[in-house]
């Protein structure tokens, strides 16, 4: 489990972000007061720094910089000042990475993610499991009784939001809606073939009756005996 | 001022002296003195006049003459006495007098309205950068809480993230210099991050993207054609037609033209097969606050978006057309030059 380390004083984004992040299995460490930020990151030891440039008391560039003497931890600068002189000056001052407000929070986590990958610090990713299925994003490997068989993208991308959401019926359109943010702009009929390729895929290494269609929404991922009838 | 002119213009004097030396004649002749005597007086007040009138008119021709010039080869006319000498006969004085005190009240009046303007700007522009935290916030707990509701105001939010953009881009289009760069960018990563940003438009009204030849490179500045083509995907969403024969589509396409190496550039077209525009308005699209037929009839629209494409574009040099069938869809077309020489030249 990584340990993303939040420096941001607005506070409604502070706590939304920190949920955001438990949510997709990170640790969060956010603290309220920013007069040591860099101290208090040194502590934290975190395994990625995300670091907000308007803060009450220090100048963003200024901790980037100290940070920078004494430690290599990721650094994602996230601002509202979209200026090309402060990405210049972060990115000169050694943040690996420049994102502006307002930023999706899909395309943040995303980019959380490869600055961990670039870093060497990804190979450890977060497995989803249901009754059984183990998914491992980095690999796009599906486990499921011994037996394992590699997905593709789009098939691993569609299966990763239907573990996130088991039990629950998602939507057709936060299946494509997901699966733009990767830059695959799906349409229907092509989300429903990659549907149904995951299916087979999956009754490939015995995984039946775990995929649903809820016809006009979207699917669901259940295990069948548990469905109602 | 001509001599001419001068004279005209001092014509009762010149009558008057010539009427006081026909006097001094008559009354010398009375006198019986001799005529050659009265013919040198006379002959000699008349030097002396037309000697003072020729360097009065010297002296005032000098004056009229840079006044002149300073008029015509200075487009800071509000400056003009700065640049001129006090000259040293009294209309002259009068004049110059009369123009420094009204240029400076217009200066002042000038500089005041601009720190206003100015002012207001900074300001715009604060507020823009404050708006986006809780613009941020609110994608943020949406985010947290997925439902059917939360894909509603998701899709509100990236229309009031567009309308921010927009007034962003508006208070800089004051002051357009300061802010952009040309640099290479790829047409291929601008265009997907458009798309993805208004992802939850394109689904809800089940418009597919197509592209095309995008993997071309052109020289632009990469935040202002996020901006123009944030814009016009903007209209090709809003204007979808209800039922067009093979899917609503935008396309995005880009194409080289023209091998030779000072006219190459890059063509990016961006179709739909939308609504399209009557062939009325197509010509005025670009106009200031223009929304058209279709502003009127399907919603409500500010006439600002495609005005401010345009104007960002001029700027950064870029031809940018449209062409429109109302029932068929609307093609909007960027050329991206190639050639350096294009923006040393311009």
């Amino acid at each position: 489990m990584f340990t993303a380390y939040l420096v941001e004083d607005d506070q409604k984004i502070r706590e939304e972000l920190s949920v955001l992040l438990e949510r997709h299995a990170y640790r969060v460490r956010a603290p309220e007061q920013f007069e040591d930020v860099v101290s208090g990151i040194l502590e934290a030891a975190p395994d990625v720094v995300l670091l907000d440039l308007n803060l009450p008391t220090v100048d963003g560039l200024v901790v980037c910089r100290e940070l920078r003497k004494a430690s290599e931890v990721p650094l994602i600068v996230v601002t509202s000042r979209d200026n090309d002189l402060d990405e210049l000056m972060s990115m000169n001052l050694g943040a690996d990475d420049f994102v502006t407000k307002p930023y999706s929070p899909q395309i943040l986590l995303a980019r959380i993610a490869s600055v961990l990958k670039r870093c060497d610090k990804g190979r450890v990713s977060h497995r989803y499991s249901y009754q059984g299925i183990e998914l491992e994003p980095a690999t796009s490997m599906v486990s499921y009784g011994g037996k394992s068989v590699e997905l593709t993208k789009n098939e691993m991308r569609i299966l990763r939001m239907l573990l996130e959401h088991a039990e629950k019926v998602v939507l057709r359109e936060d299946l494509q809606h997901e699966l733009w943010q990767s830059d695959e702009f799906v349409d229907d009929n092509t989300l429903t073939v990659n549907v149904n390729r995951l299916r087979a895929t999956l009754a490939s290494i015995g995984v039946s009756g775990f995929l649903h269609t809820k016809r006009g929404m979207g699917y669901l991922l259940q295990e069948v005996h548990a469905v109602p009838s | 001022m001509s001599f001419t002119t001068y004279l005209r213009d001092k014509i009762a004097l010149c009558l008057g002296l010539l009427a006081a030396l026909a006097l001094c004649a008559l009354i010398l002749h009375a006198f019986s003195v001799p005529i050659a005597a009265i013919v040198v007086v006379c002959s000699l007040g008349l030097i002396v006049f037309v000697a003072m009138l020729t360097w009065s008119y010297l002296m005032r021709r000098r004056f009229f003459k840079s006044l002149a010039q300073t008029l015509v080869c200075n487009c800071e006319s509000t400056y003009v006495t700065e640049l001129l000498e006090r000259p040293g006969f009294a209309e002259g004085q009068l004049v110059y007098d009369a123009l420094a005190r009204a240029t400076k009240l217009m200066n002042d009046r000038i500089a005041s309205y601009q720190q206003v303007s100015e002012e207001y700007q900074e300001y715009v522009e604060t507020w823009i950068h404050e708006i986006k935290t809780p613009i941020s916030a609110a994608r943020l707990v949406l985010a947290n809480n997925e439902d059917e509701r939360s894909r509603a105001l998701e899709r509100e939010l990236e229309r009031i993230e567009s309308f921010v953009e927009q007034a962003l881009y508006y208070a800089r289009s004051a002051t357009l210099e300061k802010d952009y760069a040309i640099r290479k960018v790829s047409l291929d990563t601008v265009i997907k991050g458009v798309v993805r940003k208004q992802s939850r438009s394109f689904i809800e009204q089940a418009i597919t993207p197509h592209f095309e030849g995008l993997e071309l490179s052109v020289y632009t500045d990469a935040k202002w054609l996020d901006f123009i083509i944030g814009q016009i995907v903007t209209n090709a969403i809003k204007y979808h037609a209800k039922d067009p024969a093979g899917g609503r589509i935008v396309s995005f396409s880009a194409e080289l033209k023209e091998a030779d190496f000072e006219t190459q550039r890059v063509v990016l077209l961006i179709q739909d097969n939308g609504i399209g525009i009557p062939a009325i308005d197509v010509e005025r699209v670009f106009e200031k606050g223009f929304t058209g037929q279709n502003g009127r009839k399907y919603s409500k629209s500010t006439g600002i978006g495609l005005y401010l494409c345009k104007k960002l574009c001029n700027k950064m040099l870029l031809p940018l057309s449209l062409a429109s069938e109302a029932g068929r869809g609307t093609t909007v077309a960027i050329e991206f030059p190639l050639s350096k020489m294009h923006f040393l030249s311009s």
